[in-house]
């Protein structure tokens, strides 16, 4: 501001009258500096008084924060494994599963069982047709229905690409095309 | 892993582990061969030390796990360590899935 008007200073006098009333418009809305002494003082004694407000709130925030940083590592470690295992058929889980599966497995025995018991009854014929099907169909037990609904949530998500590589461990090198039919796991791992 | 290996091989489950190396000293095959024998893992171990697989499944994890079909489509993907009772569960039913050979 100074520099500026010291530059039109050089040219009228109108021009610094201008820069005058331009100068006093703007320190009074406190954007140039201030020519009273008395204003400037206060002004500072009010700055170093917020510092000092603002360092004692600084100084509260940051043990808050403290503490809640050392609450939440007390809390979260525990509640983790919890939340981790939700929706997680594991432990427990796992085992109701079994139970479950198991239960399914029994009800659908029995309700073929009344089934071949029902077509016995009305037609001999064909009861026994139905029973052949059924023997079939129990060799090779297909999903259940919690499994067949896993299973339309497990969308497929394109092609596996095939393994390259040369050096296999453990194994022949394998090829993904010669084990269709098979459910392969690939898993990236590192030992280190 | 081993776990499953035992349990699922025989009803047609296999488990293949690329190593991709992250660190020049994992990249020596006697090591990789050693940890084997230490982990006691019985299952097959394609070396990527051209990170050539890893690239072409546009992997970014280690661990990450690609459950793949009877048909070989990639049905779930499992990144990092944990949630091995879904993952056994996704495992079962898989394996449950029918399949007709073309």
């Amino acid at each position: 501001m100074e520099a500026r008007s010291a530059r039109l200073h050089l040219h009228t006098e109108d021009t610094e009258m201008i820069v005058k009333t331009l100068t006093k418009a703007l320190t009074d809305n406190g954007i140039g500096r201030c020519n009273r002494p008395d204003f400037g003082q206060s002004y500072a004694v009010r700055l170093s008084r917020r510092r000092h407000q603002d360092g004692s709130r600084y100084r509260i925030a940051l043990l808050t924060l403290i503490c809640g940083l050392l609450l939440a590592g007390c809390i979260v470690p525990e509640t983790m494994p919890a939340q981790s295992n939700q929706g997680s058929p594991s432990g427990k889980g796992a085992k109701v599963d079994a139970i479950q599966t198991r239960v399914a497995e029994e009800r659908a025995g029995q309700a073929s069982d009344s089934e071949d018991a029902m077509s016995n009854a009305s037609d001999g014929a064909q009861g026994q047709t139905s029973t052949v099907e059924e023997s079939g169909g129990a060799l090779v037990p297909g999903p259940t229905a919690q499994q067949l609904e896993l299973l339309a949530k497990l969308r497929p998500q394109g092609e596996a690409p095939e393994l390259l590589n040369k050096v296999w461990l453990n194994s022949e090198p394998l090829k993904l095309a010669d084990l269709r039919g098979n459910v392969v796991l690939v898993e990236f791992w590192t030992y280190g | 892993m081993r776990e499953w290996h035992e349990k699922y091989a025989d009803d047609g489950f296999v488990i293949i582990g690329v190593h991709t190396p992250e660190f020049r000293h994992e990249r020596d095959v006697q090591n990789v061969e050693n940890s084997l024998t230490r982990l006691s893992i019985p299952f097959a171990v394609a070396i990527d030390n051209d990170w050539k697989t890893w690239r072409s499944y546009n992997n970014r994890y280690w661990p990450a796990m690609y459950f793949i079909d009877k048909t070989g489509q990639i049905r779930y993907l499992k990144i990092g360590e944990g949630q091995y009772g879904y993952s056994e569960s996704v495992i079962q039913a898989l394996l449950a899935e029918p399949y007709t050979a073309n």
